[in-house]
């Protein structure tokens, strides 16, 4: 009887003292284990990177959705006969209530803020355990990343959610959600205004700048301390920062975004040259894990690209939404409309039409995500050196009239790069018309050289906002709707409409108390 | 530390004495004796009961019995003595106060079974908890797969659903009502003393996965013989669920296995022979309808006939328009062909299932060692064509006494089955099957070629017309049938073994040692070749593809019991039981697919070129600790008390919540034991007891739902990635529920009416809930919490009545109801919940689940459109508000104009108001008896969203009889709205420019449930008729035969419904515990119950 009971209370004081119910998962790594060392920062970034990629960040959402309100892009009659509508309710603004991609968005995008936040708290309250090696320098690089990206995340956001700057920018609730630590909880947190994002975004960027090496982007995948590219560089914070004051479009700001777009421009370090040598269209991206040297920062889109998959398909939708090789079965929902040639004013010989697009029977698509061998793009690009030169030239078009003209003519220059030289472009587009033009002529080549240049790569709505606060023209009205009977009845919308605005998702709205809808 | 704790015991049990020894007690006459077989051999475990009364006692190892009898009874009293494998006796006590008994042996007969099956279990008349004793070898009758089918309408609050009647679907089980939201409502399943892998969101953490969605789960359960089954006792409130507490929130199923008898081994054959068929069929349109109808959409569409050039869309010079009602292109496809041909796919799908049982067993034993040892062989070859069920096992259960202090046993049970599966239901991902057959297989299509089609595979003889190359988005279903061209099999592995020792330490103090180990390991495989599908990767190429995926899991038990069993004094009975439980249970899995395999023998996944995503694997574990202390205590056989502490924990739970506490206490009073009440004749039995008590609830959240997680996400450009996947949540508590429970047990003229009525009130709090996230929370959409509350109150009734009972003919009735209310109480931070779907809402006050549905106004008599009742908008932005209509009907024009004028419909409610079973046996001269078993559900509503598919014109899919009525401009009264074509633009040119009047105007109205689909779902079904014929005994000892029993059975003959789906009795295709919680009324196109006619024979020699 003894030892039966003696066995018994063994077993019984084993269960107690022992932690019984302490059971660890082996698929998955637990919190705990997740901040051990620099490279467990590393892979975490990486995982922030890695949700860039989805089709609801640069996949296809940010370079697609501020394109299609765009005056020149229209739908496929043949994609929607055979039900490819995904999109539709994007092209009809009014549907913006129901629109799954405004959530999607909303959703991706702040995944990998939240990544972002990980990262940055990880860093800046120490707790990595083992902080041997080069661990400071390290730790610094990736937490410029996570700033960077944080930062570019809440602007895309905030182009699209938001009103642009300058309307009631200091009105509570005018931003978006601004989260600077990573989720722990569900918690409820109101909308910031449009200004403390912006202060958050420049402040972010900054800091980036500061702490990112300025190793050229990825010419190739084994520069960057021997990992691939697509990842931001001290350059591209600047490029950022450039880019997000100039949107603000302000004078003050545009003393910023002069200063920074000048700084990557003349920058000797890492030149970003505005050069045709690759053959083709210059800035188009490419599949074979390089970039055109003028892309500053881009998105690798390759995933699995070890296994057999990755040369045959590709995570993005971009190829779908703007040019499909399979045309009859899946044709391209969006394509150019006339005014891209006619209204644009293209000459014969720029490339980004001639080689740029395509005409497939009276339909006209864009190959600028085409890849090679038809094969989808696999490299997304988010901002590239004509930007920049495009930005400085629409600063300075008063102040600095010859730089403009020299800008402009530089980008014309080099759409019209053809059998391996220089000096195609036309007598209508070169810097002797460009020197006669008045001041306010010149402007608005600058912005039509802008359209050109930066067609369907997600600038189109931003421009619009921008341009249209900056100089008061309404001209600039290009958007079209459809009523609610889905008439095809078009109906220009004003720069600062509630109407243009994403709609905060629902399924925030219901979660977040703390939330508000837009208008 | 022992001895310590039994001084606390003795001074408990003195406190209780004290308490109830106030009581008045009357004179008791004692009675002794010694049971024993012919060969003078002790006889265990045979029950000696005075009758009339609930006292008796058992016989302990040495046969020996002890027991008090009032003293009234001593010269008129009978003694019944029985015991299972012998013949009962009816002794007259005669004031004797020794009487020793010698048993007959008897083989089992039909007599003893019907007996038991209806009579009150005479073991469970001292305890005070709530729990009802199915006697389960008499309920088994016709061969079914799994034994949880055969349990509904057995027992008053338990509800029993089989989501189809493809054999090996998973059933969905309730006891006393959903008490769940986002976690499991499934009972836990006890198989001899062991939590088994149930699957379906089970206690095994989660369904069981595996392959493609055919459209229903499948059943861990299928795979135990429902033959090797003595009895399932359903345990409902506290007190009865107090040894399984922490997880008794949703119940528990008691399922014990057969023992061997004492006696000389006798061998039983149990064969049956069934044939089956679907309970009901749907009309659909014919050739000559179809065509008549697409003819009449086209009008209504373009406002004009087909014409000669674009005629039909059967035509082959008609545009093609993709994925949406394209029609084959193929040349030899035309209206000609399209008007001869009638195929009735339906017919091709379907044909009369056989399903064959055999079961043979052996059990004998001694007064020292008992077996029995069975095997089963079931096959059924499913009403679908190409779809079996096949299942083997073999059962060993053997005790043994090892000395007067010892006794230890084994109980082993392998199992294997496998299946060839079709799809069967409307949202299944695979090829072909039921939703094929009537939803997108039309009947212009011929299932052959015919004379000059040349391509595609034709060589086979199939017709082209819908195939791999996209050209129509259905399938062959006869092709995608057979298994040269698609197959999906399932094989599962169950092993389950329990051993056990029980020692006595002393003469009121034994230990026992339970061990269980229960090894449960699924594999399915399919094979789709490249006739049925094209590439996943190279758009339009057709290819095969393969995959694989597997299932395993290792769950252990250990139970360590110490029972001590005292008799205070001559009146007072304590029973003290500590138990310690522990539970390990691991689980793998891993599935990988593939595609293009070098030719059309070579079904190997590693003959695949391409892999495809997703692969996948995992491994979790969970584990479960408990310690129990439980004390029943007995005064003067009729006060009863149970009282028991439950400390528990879960691994699953967060840190700082793993273990909780679970008390609960019962009491009860046989009033018929007074001695007021003796002089009543009429009430031989009157018991009133009742229950309170906190139980708990961790099942169906997954193992690792507290910790915080991360994982790899893949690479990016190359680097690896790792993602946060799930925030930390060490709050994650235990979800309790607080039961109530008081009924009354009665027995009148001499059991001849017998029955009980209760009242239970179970309310679950601390609900894990699964919370949506706000998606600026950038990680897992969703959250648990224990938030929120609800409630199930109901009534249980059961009556048991022989009506006549003389040597020739006898009848007895049997009726059990179940009136439940489901109330949901709070939903902690929401206000109100979708919790996953449009159809659905959950709102405080109203049953967990209410439809949430636009209200249908009928058809536009002038338009021919559909119109919904307008809502005050207002109100949409707080569904819970009260609706009301502003009074204009509406003709959607968008998708989110149906949705913005969604009510709720409290009046239409998710879950029956109350349900059960009636029984009626008819038994002539002790050797044939007729019974009839009905089973019933009122007042539930069902949403028939099969019905909504087949009621559009979607592109390419067939649509109910009904449409022939439906609205044109020569039949404007139709109260069914005009048909046209979907997504039609109004021209066929491409220009530059989006059409005008591109959507046409009603066209949303195909994509959402409206009230137009919502039925009544109530329904009586005559579920079993059966007759059995037993030889009498004379015959069978001319034949040598221990006894020989030839039956038929009918299942399924009749149901009385208003519902005009496939069949009112319907869990839909749901996975998740929250689906199969709240989303139980909608029906897509899901296969039908089965009736059955079956014969058989048992003989045991």
């Amino acid at each position: 009887m003894k030892p039966i009971f003696s066995t018994f209370f063994l077993i019984l004081f084993c269960f107690c003292a022992c932690k019984p119910l302490d059971v660890e998962p082996q698929f998955e790594i637990p919190s705990e284990q997740a901040f051990n060392n620099v490279n467990d920062l590393e892979v975490m970034v990486n995982g922030a990177y890695q949700a860039l990629q989805s089709a609801n960040c640069y996949g296809a959402a940010y370079k697609m959705i501020p394109d299609i309100f765009a005056d020149y892009v229209t739908v496929n009659p043949a994609a929607l006969r055979l039900g490819r509508t995904g999109s539709l309710s994007l092209f009809n603004i009014y549907q913006r209530q129901t629109f799954g991609s405004a959530d999607n968005v909303w959703r991706d995008s702040y995944t990998v803020i939240n990544r972002c936040n990980l990262v940055v708290v990880a860093v800046l309250n120490n707790l990595i355990k083992d902080r041997t090696g080069e661990y400071q320098n390290n730790a610094d690089r990736i937490l410029g990343e996570a700033y960077c990206l944080r930062a570019l995340m809440y602007f895309e956001l905030l182009r699209l959610y938001a009103h642009q700057y300058g309307i009631n920018e200091n009105v509570p609730n005018s931003g978006i959600i601004l989260l600077l630590k990573p989720t722990t909880g569900r918690t409820s947190q109101a909308r910031a205004t449009t200004k403390e994002v912006y202060d958050q975004i420049e402040i972010d960027l900054k800091e980036a700048a500061r702490l990112l090496p300025t190793d050229k982007r990825a010419t190739d995948i084994f520069t960057y301390g021997g990992r691939a590219g697509g990842r931001a560089t001290k350059y591209a914070a600047m490029a950022l920062l450039a880019r997000v004051y100039f949107q603000k479009a302000t004078d003050a700001d545009d003393v910023q975004a002069l200063f920074y777009a000048n700084a990557v421009i003349n920058n000797t370090e890492t030149p970003f040259p505005l050069n045709a040598d690759t053959g083709g269209v210059a800035y188009l991206v490419t599949s074979n894990f390089r970039a055109s040297p003028s892309v500053i920062f881009q998105v690798s889109n390759l995933i699995n690209p070890l296994t057999n998959e990755a040369n045959s398909t590709s995570k993005t939708l971009l190829d779908s939404y703007f040019f499909q090789t399979d045309e009859t079965d899946f044709p391209t929902i969006y394509l150019l409309n006339g005014r891209f040639t006619s209204a644009l004013g293209f000459k014969g010989g720029d490339q980004r039409i001639t080689i740029g697009t395509t005409i497939a029977g009276s339909l006209r698509y864009t190959k600028k995500y085409q890849g090679d061998n038809l094969r989808p793009a696999i490299n997304v690009p988010v901002i590239r050196v004509a930007e920049l030169l495009l930005i400085r030239a629409e600063i300075s078009y008063v102040s600095n009239r010859q730089q403009t003209i020299d800008d402009i003519f530089q980008i014309r220059d080099n759409a019209y790069f053809a059998n391996g030289r220089r000096g195609n472009v036309p007598p209508e587009l070169n810097v002797a018309t460009l020197s006669a033009l008045s001041a306010d002529d010149l402007l608005k080549e600058i912005i039509k050289e802008r359209t050109i240049e930066l067609n369907l790569e997600g600038d189109r709505l931003h421009h619009f906002k921008r341009v249209a606060k900056r100089y008061g023209n309404d001209d600039f009205k290009l958007l079209r709707s459809y009523d609610s009977r889905q008439r095809n009845i078009s109906k220009d919308l004003p720069w600062d409409s509630d109407a243009i605005l994403f709609q905060i998702p629902d399924a925030e709205i219901s979660t977040n108390p703390l939330a508000v809808r837009n208008p | 530390m022992f001895s310590c704790k039994m001084k606390n015991f003795q001074s408990i049990v003195f406190f209780l004495g004290f308490f109830f020894t106030s009581s008045v007690f009357a004179q008791n006459f004692t009675i002794s004796g010694r049971v024993t077989d012919k060969k003078n051999e002790p006889v265990f475990g045979v029950n000696i009961l005075l009758l009339g009364s609930g006292k008796g006692a058992a016989t302990d190892f040495d046969g020996k019995y002890k027991f008090n009898v009032p003293e009234a009874v001593a010269e008129t009293g009978q003694l019944r003595v029985s015991g299972v494998g012998y013949k009962t006796q009816v002794i007259t006590i005669k004031s004797r106060s020794v009487i020793n008994v010698v048993l007959e042996e008897e083989s089992k007969t039909l007599k003893e079974a019907v007996v038991v099956g209806i009579a009150r279990p005479e073991r469970k008349i001292y305890s005070p908890s709530n729990s009802t004793t199915i006697q389960f070898s008499e309920i088994k009758q016709a061969p079914t797969p799994s034994f949880t089918e055969s349990l509904q309408g057995r027992a008053p609050g338990l509800q029993v659903t089989q989501s189809s009647g493809v054999p090996g679907a998973a059933t969905n089980i309730r006891i006393r009502g959903t008490s769940s939201m986002s976690a499991s409502s499934d009972p836990l399943i006890v198989v001899d003393g062991i939590p088994v892998i149930s699957g379906g969101g089970g206690d095994g953490g989660g369904g069981i996965g595996g392959g493609l969605n055919l459209g229903y789960q499948s059943n861990a359960l299928a795979n135990i013989n429902p033959n090797d089954i003595e009895t399932i006792e359903v345990l409902k409130d506290a007190a009865a669920c107090a040894k399984y507490g922490a997880r008794g929130s949703n119940g528990v199923l008691l399922v014990t296995t057969k023992k061997g008898s004492i006696g000389s081994t006798t061998f039983s054959i149990n064969y049956q022979r069934g044939f089956q068929d679907v309970t009901n069929r749907i009309g659909l349109l014919d050739n000559k309808q179809f065509l008549s109808v697409m003819d009449s959409a086209y009008f209504n569409t373009w406002n004009k006939n087909p014409s000669n050039s674009i005629k039909r869309p059967t035509d082959s010079n008609y545009p093609r328009r993709g994925s949406y009602y394209t029609f084959p292109s193929a040349a030899a496809f035309n209206d000609t062909l399209a008007a001869v041909t009638n195929t009735n796919w339906l017919d091709k799908l379907l044909q009369i299932g056989i399903v064959d049982e055999l079961a043979i067993s052996a059990q004998g034993g001694s007064t020292k060692t008992k077996y029995f040892i069975s095997g089963n062989y079931l096959r059924n070859q499913g009403v679908m064509i190409g779809n079996d069920f096949d299942r083997i096992g073999g059962r060993f259960n053997l005790t043994n006494t090892v000395s007067d202090k010892l006794q230890i046993g084994i109980k082993t049970y392998v199992g294997f089955t496998k299946s060839n599966q079709v799809p069967s239901g409307g949202g299944s991902n695979a090829i072909g099957g039921f939703g094929a057959a009537q939803y997108n297989s039309l009947p212009i299509f011929p299932v052959y070629k015919s004379g000059g089609v040349t391509r595609g595979f034709d060589q086979y003889g199939f017709n082209p017309f819908f195939n791999a190359y996209g050209d129509y988005a259905g399938t062959n279903i006869v092709l995608s049938q057979d298994r040269n061209y698609a197959s999906y099999t399932e094989q599962k592995i169950t092993s389950t073994t329990n051993i056990f020792a029980d020692y006595k330490l002393g003469r009121n103090i034994s230990y026992r040692l339970e061990y269980g180990i229960d090894i449960f390991s699924q594999i399915n495989k399919f094979y789709q070749s490249r006739y049925v599908r094209t590439s996943e990767i190279d758009r339009f190429i057709p290819q095969s593809s393969v995959g694989d995926s597997r299932v395993f899991f290792n769950n252990q038990n250990l139970n360590n019991i110490i029972n001590y069993s005292k008799n205070l004094d001559e009146k007072q009975v304590l029973d003290l039981s500590f138990v310690q439980n522990f539970q390990n249970t691991l689980s793998f899995n891993n599935g990988a697919r593939g595609e293009k395999l070098p030719n059309d023998d070579t079904r190997s996944l590693s003959q695949a070129e391409r892999a495809l995503a997703p692969r996948s694997g995992n491994e979790t574990q969970f584990k479960f600790l408990s310690f129990l202390g439980i004390a029943n205590y007995k005064l003067k056989d009729r006060y009863l008390a149970q009282a028991s502490i439950r400390y528990d924990g879960s691994s699953r739970l967060g840190q700082k919540n793993k273990y909780g506490f679970f008390p609960a206490l019962g009491l009860g009073y046989i009033l018929s034991e007074e001695p007021f009440f003796k002089s009543i004749n009429q009430i031989s039995f009157l018991k009133i007891k009742g229950s309170v008590g906190q139980t708990g609830n961790a099942a169906g959240i997954s193992n690792f739902q507290s910790l915080g997680l991360y994982s790899s996400g893949g690479n990016y450009a190359f680097n690896p990635t790792v993602v946060p996947r799930q925030i930390q949540n060490s709050n994650l508590s235990w979800e309790r529920a607080i039961q109530f429970d008081g009924s009354l047990e009665f027995g009148l003229f001499r059991e001849r009416l017998s029955g009980s009525i209760g009242y239970f009130n179970k309310t679950s709090y601390d609900l894990l809930l699964n919370l949506p996230m706000p998606p600026s929370a950038g990680i897992q959409t969703s959250y648990f919490v224990n938030q929120g509350s609800l409630r199930n109150s109901g009534i249980e009734l059961e009556l048991n009545s022989t009506n006549v009972e003389s040597k020739a003919f006898t009848w007895k009735t049997n009726v059990n109801f179940t009136f439940i209310k489901n109330t949901l109480l709070g939903l902690g931070e929401l206000s109100s919940n979708s919790l996953g779907s449009l159809d659905y809402i959950s709102l405080k006050g109203n049953q967990i689940s209410t439809y949430y549905l636009p209200k249908w106004a009928g058809v536009n008599l002038e338009t021919g459109e559909e119109e919904i009742y307008e809502v005050i908008k207002e109100n949409y932005a707080e569904p819970s508000s009260p609706y009301t209509f502003t009074g204009r009907k509406i003709r959607p024009t968008r998708v989110g104009q149906i949705d913005s004028n969604r009510i709720s419909m409290a009046d239409k409610p998710v879950m029956p108001k109350f349900f059960g079973g009636f029984t009626n046996r008819f038994i002539f001269f002790k050797n044939f008896e007729v019974s009839l078993f009905f089973t019933f559900s009122v007042g539930n509503y069902l949403l028939d969203q099969g019905q909504r598919k087949q009621s559009y014109v979607n592109g390419s899919n067939n649509l109910r009889a009904d449409a022939v009525n439906a609205w044109s401009q020569t039949n404007k009264q139709s109260d069914y709205p005009k048909l046209f074509y979907p997504n039609a633009p109004n021209t066929f040119g491409t220009g530059d420019e989006v059409p005008n009047n591109f959507w046409y105007i009603n066209d949303p109205m195909r994509f959402r449930n409206t009230t137009r689909f919502l039925h009544d779902g109530s329904y009586i079904r005559l579920r079993q008729i059966s007759i059995s014929y037993s030889f009498s005994e004379s015959m069978c000892k001319a034949v040598r035969m221990k006894s020989v029993r030839v039956f038929a059975i009918a299942q399924n003959l009749l149901v009385f419904t208003k519902f005009p789906g496939w069949d009112p009795e319907v869990v839909g295709n749901l996975g998740s515990n929250a689906e199969r919680n709240l989303q139980i009324g909608t029906t897509d196109l899901d296969f039908p119950q089965l009736k059955s006619f079956t014969v058989g024979a048992n003989i045991s020699f």
